[in-house]
């Protein structure tokens, strides 16, 4: 199993709650929806398993070998884990640092050790991929919504992690970009990638997704099962409170 | 002119990485110390929580409170004997307890603050260039004297009271009543516009500071060269500026489209209780005992 996550509970500082008893695991491969409304802590769960914060209760194991604070601080297991996990933030503004978009996209691969030549020519065929060549030396926090969300998904993309973990990715981008994302996540998860999607629009998820989790707004996981038959679960939708409010009151 | 996306996934994407060789782990310094900001951040707002909650000084009228601590802080910054300065101190404490303020991180803070300070200031005071007079201890070039322990102790007790007492405040009265209760008292709009300003800014820095750390660390995979450290720092903090100032300036617009400039007006305004009346009085008294105090002491 790639994450193993026992009992995991999480809430922050302030003492807001956000996760409660995720019991989970998910493999190699896997193509993974986490769907939930506002507030249920897609987000969050999605920060534990990219190693940025950790369970305040109950464990979560990568690769078989736990993964908290300290565990990561070892050099190997950190190499291991920060270049086969990525991960897309839901604010793209959050997650972009660089002076030039070009050198965002950069600082992954780079950081990875590879030498210049292919650090630079990941960087054209991501750009490329994108469609965002003519944005290359523009400072990203200057950018569009949407341009944003490309160029954040571009410096994570460059690393070619085995695991890509994306918050909302089809939020903010333009038709032609979403079915572009659309079709790239296929063809990645066809070359055996895993992806793990957090989002709460129902309409993509068959087409991005072969397993689905609901997470309710008591922050429990109260689904874990294929996408077909959760969509087809209409009750338990509603009782995550991700149904539009005409079907909920039908 | 934006090119349309392409589907062409290169090789290097359809095959696993190579094997890449781990460095030496990355230093904590930077993501510990922002952690550690935020955490005193998180502590601002839970006494933003004891602002709300209403107990002891934080339901004074903010206008009588305004007076009261400020007389304070002039008590404390011209007070001459140390009996009045540790009534003073005391008098802060006392309102401290009253709002049900948490003893231990106020104090934390205040020693904080006042040890930050007696370095910059109070052990230069205390050397012999600054304050001759009989030597208490050297080391090497550095003479401490008497009289320069005593003026940098003064001076060190008197800012950790001020600080104590600015705290307090701060921490009993929500910043929006602190701007109108200094704009009711005739502080220029102009400062109180700056100090909002300041404020928002300082929370936008430091909301941005923790998701440029975090971000950092969701692609950093070993550690920095102590060079490439330092570059980062430098470009880093730029962008950092510009980051937020770009985020400032979205949420002045937001300002804009809801209404115009936030206007410092007061969120609570109750009529003067008994209760402000003797706090006061009890305030200005010790402002006249301490100017008072320095015509009979030499402290
Ligand atoms: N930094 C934080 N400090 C305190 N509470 C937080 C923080 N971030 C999120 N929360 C709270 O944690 C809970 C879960 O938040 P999370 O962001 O994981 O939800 P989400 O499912 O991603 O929601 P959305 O669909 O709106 O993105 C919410 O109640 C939220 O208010
Ligand atoms: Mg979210």
């Amino acid at each position: 199993m790639l994450f193993e996550l026992r009992d995991v509970a999480f809430h922050y500082e302030d003492g807001t709650p956000a996760l409660n008893g995720i019991d989970a695991s998910i493999a190699a491969g896997d193509r993974l929806v986490i769907l939930g409304a506002n507030g249920s802590g897609k987000s969050t769960l999605l920060r534990i398993l990219a190693g940025l914060e950790f369970p305040t209760g109950g464990s979560i194991r990568w690769d078989g070998t736990d993964l908290s604070e300290k565990s990561l601080r070892d050099a190997s297991l950190r190499t291991d884990f920060r270049t086969r996990v990525g991960f897309v933030f839901q604010n793209a503004d959050a997650q972009l640092f660089n002076a030039t978009v070009q050198e965002e996209i950069e600082f992954g691969p780079r950081q990875m050790g590879l030498r210049e030549p292919e650090v630079r020519e990941r960087t054209t065929d991501i750009m490329r991929m994108l469609g965002i060549q003519h944005l290359a030396e523009r400072p990203p926090f200057r950018l569009s919504g949407g341009e944003k969300r490309k160029v954040a998904m571009a410096s994570v993309l460059s690393m070619n992690p085995d695991v890509i973990l994306m918050d909302e990715p089809f939020l903010g981008l333009d038709p032609r970009s979403q079915s572009w994302l659309l079709k790239t996540l296929q063809i990645l998860s066809a070359s055996g990638k895993t992806t793990i999607l957090a989002t709460h629009t129902l309409d993509l998820v068959p087409q991005v997704s072969d397993r689905t989790w609901v997470l309710d707004e008591t922050h429990h996981l109260i689904a874990d099962a294929a996408s077909v038959d959760v969509l087809r679960d209409l009750g338990r939708l509603r009782r995550a409170n991700l149904t539009a409010l005409e079907e909920a009151t039908v | 002119m934006p090119l349309a996306p392409s589907l062409a996934v290169p090789d290097w994407m359809r095959t696993p990485n190579p094997v890449v060789a781990s460095g030496r782990a990355p230093s904590r310094w930077l993501n510990q110390t922002v952690a550690k900001i935020r955490r005193t951040y998180a502590r601002t707002i839970a006494f933003e929580s004891v602002a709300r909650a209403r107990h002891g000084v934080s339901q004074m009228n903010p206008v009588a409170k305004a007076i009261s601590f400020l007389s304070l802080l002039v008590a404390a910054s011209v007070v001459r004997s140390p009996e009045v300065l540790a009534a003073v101190a005391g008098l802060g404490l006392v309102s401290a307890l009253s709002a049900r303020m948490p003893l231990i991180s106020l104090l934390s803070r205040v020693v904080g603050s006042a040890a930050f300070f007696g370095l910059v200031l109070a052990i230069p005071v205390a050397t012999a260039w600054v304050t001759p007079g009989i030597e208490a201890a050297r080391l090497g070039e550095i003479a401490v004297t008497w009289p320069g322990l005593e003026r940098g102790g003064c001076l060190l007790a008197r800012l950790a009271t001020a600080i104590l007492i600015a705290s307090v405040w701060q921490s009993t009265t929500r910043w929006n009543d602190i701007l109108g209760s200094l704009a009711r008292l005739g502080v220029p709009e102009i400062f109180i516009t700056m100090a909002q300003m300041t404020y928002r800014f300082l929370f936008i820095l430091l909301e941005t500071l923790g998701d440029m750390t975090q971000a950092r660390e969701a692609r950093q995979i070993s550690g920095y060269r102590a060079q490439g450290s330092r570059a980062y720092a430098g470009a880093g903090s730029a962008i950092l500026f510009a980051k937020s100032a770009t985020t400032a300036h979205e949420v002045q617009m937001a300002i804009e489209a809801r209404g115009g400039m936030a206007k410092s007006v007061l969120l609570r305004n109750p009529g003067w209780s008994k209760t402000d009346f003797v706090v006061l009085a009890v305030c200005l008294t010790f402002l006249v005992l301490s100017i008072a105090s320095g015509v009979t002491h030499a402290f």
